[in-house]
C-alpha cells in the first residue's frame, strides 16, 4: 500500500509536466498571439510585444523559462488580453468561486443521486423505479448548454424568482441555477451507479441476516446495504468530478460567473494562449489529484482493495 | 424479504430457440428494451428529417432577410425566424446532417484507429505497449473538452498552412470546413476506444483458441485478424453505443463555444448560442435546437443501452 501511494503520488509530477509540454506547444502553434507575424500593427510594436512575452526567444528557451517560473514563483506569465495582468492573480481570483461551485454542485449530486438511485432500486420495477430512471436518463442527456439557458428562461424570466445572471457568493439566490445546472449530470450519474450497487448487494446473505434478526429496514439499507453499496460510487467519483470541471466551462460562460470557467471560454474567444495554458495546467491537475485521491479513498473504504 | 423470486410461481420467460440465427437473437433481445425501440423510431425519424427534410424544404439556410428578424412559426416558416431572419426549420435539419455526420465520421475513425492501437498495445511487444498507454494516459488526464478547445485552432491554422496534403483541404471543402472538427473529435475519443480493445485483448492472448494457433505457428498478424479481432466486435459496440452521443455532445458544445463549423454554416451547437442572447425576447430560436439537441442525444443513450443489454446481457446496467 505505501508503495504503491508513493509511486502515484511520485506519477502526479510526470503526469503535470506531460500536460504542460502539451498545452504549451499546442498553444504555440495556433495562429494569433504576439508572434503571429501577420498583425496588422507596425514592426517596432511587434518587437515590444514580442520582447514583453518573451517571444522573441527559441522555442525551447520559452519552454524552459516558463516553466521554472511556474515552478519556483507560480508566475504564468502575463495574460495577452489584459497585458498589464498576471495569469497567475487572475486564476487566484477566478479559482475560488469554481471550486465553490463544484463542490456545491458534487455534494448535492452525491446527495441527490444516492437518495434517488436508494429509492429506485428498493422500488424495483415499479412506477417509482421506472420515473426515476427516467429522470436519470433526461439527466446523462440533456447537456448543461442546454439546461442552464432552460433553467433561466424559466425561472428568471418567465417566474422571475431567480436572477438571471452573475455571482454573489454561494450562500445567494444567485448560486441556485448554476449549482443545479451543474449538479444534473453528476446527480443522474451516480444514481444510475447506486441503483445498480444497491441491488448487487442487496441480495447478499449478509443483508437478509439483518433482515430476519428484525432490523428496521431504514437502519438495513444506512447500516447494512449502502456502506457497501458505496463502494462503486466512490471508484466512479473521478468521473463526475472531471466532467463537473468541463461543464463550468459552459454554466459559468451562459450565467456569467467569474470563475474559472468563464475565464477558459474568454481565452478562447480571445485567443488568450498564457491563460488557456494556466486555466488548462490547473485542471488538469486538479483531475489528476482527484483521481489520485479517489483511488486511495477506494482503497480505505474497500479492505478487500490491494493496491501494490 | 419481498424481492426474491419464488421460482415455482414465477412466470417463466419463454426460452429463446436454439436454432435462432445469432442475429436474429440479438433483435429479439434488443426488442425486449421498450424505450429502445422507442428511441429507434425516434432516431429514424430524425436521421430522415436531416438527410431528407431539406430535400421537400428547400430554402436556403444562409439566406438572411431583415424584414423577418425572430418571426415566431408562421405559415412561411413553420418554426419561426432567428435573429438574422434565417428560417430556422431548414438550419435544424442541415445542423443536425452536421452533428450527426461529425459524431459519426470521428467516432468511426475512433474505432478503426483505437481497435489498431489497442491491438497493438496488448498484443505485440511490452515497449509498444508501454509506450502507448503512456500517451493514452496522457490524453485522458486532460478533460476532453479543453483538449478539443487546444487542438482546433491547431487543426485549423494546419489546414491554412502550405504544407498541408491537397487532399486534406479537398476533404475540408467537401465536409462545409468540419474536417478540423472531425479530426479534433477523433484524436480526444479513440483513447477509450484503444483502452477497452487493449483490456480485451490481454484476457483473449490467454484463452486457449489463441495459444493454440500460436502453437500451430501462425503469424501475429493473422492472430490478430483472425483470432482476436472477431472476438472484438461486442466490445466495439460498446465503444460506439457510448461514442456517438458523447460525439454529438462534444460538436454541439464545441460549436456553442464558437470553435466549431464556421457561419452561416449551422450546427446545433451554435444555433443554442445565437438562441441565448435573444432568450428574453424570441425564446423560440433558443429552444427549438435545444430540444432536438436533446432528443437526440437522449435517443442516442437509450438506444445503447438497449444494443448493450442485446448485445451483452450479463452487463445490464
Amino acid at each position: 500500500m505505501r508503495g504503491y501511494v508513493t509511486r502515484r503520488v511520485l506519477a502526479l509530477p510526470l503526469i503535470v509536466i506531460a500536460v504542460y509540454t502539451l498545452v504549451f506547444f499546442l498553444a504555440r502553434s495556433s495562429p494569433g498571439g504576439p508572434w503571429d507575424p501577420n498583425l496588422p500593427v507596425p514592426q517596432s510594436v511587434i518587437e515590444n510585444l514580442r520582447a514583453h512575452y518573451h517571444a522573441d526567444e527559441p522555442l525551447i528557451v520559452q519552454y524552459w523559462e516558463l516553466a521554472k517560473n511556474i515552478v519556483l514563483e507560480g508566475d504564468l506569465g502575463p495574460s495577452y488580453l489584459a497585458m498589464r495582468r498576471n495569469v497567475s492573480t487572475m486564476i487566484a481570483e477566478a479559482l475560488p468561486i469554481s471550486l465553490a461551485l463544484g463542490a456545491a454542485s458534487v455534494g448535492l449530486a452525491l446527495i441527490v443521486g444516492v437518495a434517488l438511485g436508494v429509492i429506485a432500486a428498493m422500488r424495483r420495477n415499479t412506477s417509482v423505479d421506472y420515473a426515476s430512471m427516467g429522470l436519470v436518463m433526461f439527466g446523462i442527456s440533456v447537456p448543461p448548454y442546454v439546461i442552464t439557458p432552460v433553467l433561466v428562461l424559466v425561472f428568471a424570466i418567465w417566474l422571475p424568482w431567480l436572477p438571471s445572471q452573475g455571482w454573489t457568493g454561494l450562500f445567494s439566490k444567485a448560486a441556485i441555477i448554476p449549482v443545479i445546472a451543474l449538479a444534473l449530470g453528476p446527480a443522474a450519474t451516480v444514481a444510475r451507479y447506486a441503483r445498480n450497487s444497491v441491488l448487487d448487494v442487496i441480495r447478499l446473505d449478509y443483508v437478509r441476516t439483518a433482515e430476519a434478526k428484525g432490523l428496521p429496514p431504514r437502519v438495513v439499507i444506512t447500516r447494512h446495504v449502502l456502506r457497501n453499496a458505496l463502494i462503486p460510487i466512490i471508484t466512479v467519483a473521478g468521473l463526475y468530478i472531471t466532467r463537473t470541471l468541463t461543464h463550468t466551462f459552459y454554466v459559468e460562460y451562459i450565467y456569467g460567473i467569474p470563475g474559472m470557467g468563464r475565464l477558459g471560454v474568454d481565452a478562447v474567444f480571445g485567443r488568450d494562449y498564457p491563460v488557456i495554458l494556466g486555466v488548462s495546467l490547473v485542471v488538469a491537475i486538479l483531475v489528476a489529484v482527484t483521481n489520485l485521491l479517489v483511488d486511495l479513498t477506494y482503497a480505505w473504504a474497500d479492505p478487500r482493495v490491494r493496491l501494490r | 424479504m419481498t424481492d426474491t423470486i419464488d421460482v415455482t410461481t414465477a412466470p417463466v420467460d419463454r426460452p429463446l430457440r436454439v436454432d435462432l440465427a445469432p442475429r436474429q437473437m440479438l433483435w429479439r433481445r434488443f426488442r425486449r428494451h421498450k424505450a429502445g425501440m422507442v428511441a429507434l423510431i425516434v432516431m429514424t425519424v430524425l436521421v430522415l428529417f436531416a438527410v431528407f427534410g431539406p430535400l421537400l424544404w428547400q430554402v436556403d439556410y444562409a439566406l438572411t432577410d431583415f424584414n423577418a428578424i425572430g418571426e415566431s412559426p408562421s405559415a412561411d416558416h413553420p418554426l419561426g425566424t432567428d435573429s438574422l431572419g434565417r428560417d430556422i426549420l431548414i438550419r435544424l435539419m442541415i445542423g443536425g446532417r452536421v452533428s450527426l455526420s461529425v459524431a459519426l465520421i470521428s467516432q468511426i475513425l475512433a474505432i478503426a484507429f483505437g481497435t489498431l492501437l489497442g491491438l497493438i498495445a496488448g498484443y505485440t511487444n511490452k515497449h509498444a505497449d508501454t509506450w502507448i498507454m503512456r500517451v493514452i494516459d496522457v490524453i485522458m488526464a486532460i478533460p476532453d473538452l479543453l483538449l478539443l478547445i487546444l487542438l482546433i485552432p491547431v487543426l485549423s491554422g494546419a489546414l491554412e498552412s502550405s504544407w498541408t496534403p491537397a487532399w486534406a483541404v479537398t476533404l475540408n471543402d467537401i465536409s462545409l470546413g468540419t474536417f478540423g472538427l472531425v479530426v479534433g473529435i477523433f484524436l480526444i475519443t479513440w483513447t477509450f476506444v484503444a483502452r477497452l480493445v487493449r483490456g480485451q485483448v490481454l484476457t483473449l492472448r490467454e484463452m486457449e483458441f489463441v495459444e493454440s494457433a500460436v502453437n500451430i505457428g501462425v503469424p501475429r498478424p493473422l492472430i490478430m485478424y483472425r483470432h482476436l479481432l472477431p472476438n472484438l466486435s461486442t466490445i466495439l459496440v460498446v465503444a460506439a453505443t457510448l461514442g456517438v452521443p458523447r460525439g454529438v455532445l462534444l460538436e454541439a458544445g464545441i460549436s456553442f463555444l464558437g470553435l466549431g463549423v464556421s457561419p452561416p454554416l449551422p450546427s446545433w451547437g451554435t444555433m443554442i448560442s445565437d438562441g441565448l442572447s435573444v432568450m428574453r425576447s424570441e425564446p423560440h430560436i433558443l429552444l427549438a435546437p435545444a430540444i432536438v439537441l436533446s432528443i437526440t442525444v437522449l435517443c442516442l443513450n437509450l438506444l445503447g443501452d438497449a444494443i448493450r443489454d442485446a448485445v451483452d446481457p450479463r452487463s445490464s446496467t
